[in-house]
């Protein structure tokens, strides 16, 4: 059977709403598990794996083919990186792994030099890209 | 803003049927139906194929029509 245009496009966009649909749902999986249930990370560390996994293509995959507006994620990442760090103290938190100030201190570092060196290999993939396709040599 | 076309007129001014038409141009007949009543936006690549095998220049088959709401 021919597969046109047409017809690839409309099957891309099904497999994105699928997409879309199965992150949503495993997200809700994870969240259940965590929170409602009060699972320990040892019950459910496979399905984080699987959406650690899916979040890092999508990220990596959006940077590295130039599927971002740069002037909209560098606005972002001013509000998105506090909020990621709050959200990854607040998780240690409620696991209870924060007992005292030097383990805030140390999640709290972690966690920024994570996150920094994450946007690094962000941008240098970008930047490659744009290199790539875009600039003039 | 919508865009237009006479790519059916053109079609039948070349005495093609749509199946000879998608034949020629490399897709399926439901996706020169799609076209002819403008369900389907082509990429560039197939306006040209079909431009070249209805004899026409791209914008005598394709043309854009603001909004009337644009025009207020």
């Amino acid at each position: 059977m021919m597969r046109d245009e047409r017809i690839k496009r409309t099957q891309n966009r099904i497999a994105v709403r699928g997409f879309g649909l199965w992150y949503i749902l495993l997200l809700a999986a994870l969240l259940y598990r965590q929170f409602y249930l009060g699972l320990p990370a040892s019950e459910y560390w496979d399905v984080a794996l699987i959406f650690f996994i899916g979040t890092l293509y999508v990220v990596i995959a959006g940077f590295s083919q130039g599927a971002i507006y740069e002037t909209s994620v560098v606005r972002s990442a001013k509000w998105a990186a506090p909020v990621i760090l709050f959200s990854i103290v607040a998780a240690n938190l409620y696991q209870g792994t924060i007992q005292s100030l030097v383990d805030l201190v140390g999640v709290v570092l972690s966690a920024s030099v994570g996150l920094l060196a994450f946007g690094l290999v962000c941008y240098y993939l970008y930047q490659r890209w744009l290199r790539k396709n875009i600039l003039d040599n | 803003m919508n865009n237009k076309n006479r790519v059916k007129l053109a079609r039948i001014e070349n005495d093609l049927t749509q199946a000879q038409l998608a034949e020629q141009v490399g897709v399926t007949r439901q996706t020169i139906s799609l076209i002819e009543r403008g369900r389907y936006n082509p990429t560039l690549n197939l306006c040209l194929g079909i431009a070249t095998a209805v004899n026409k220049t791209l914008d005598e088959l394709f043309w854009v029509v603001e909004d009337d709401h644009d025009e207020r």
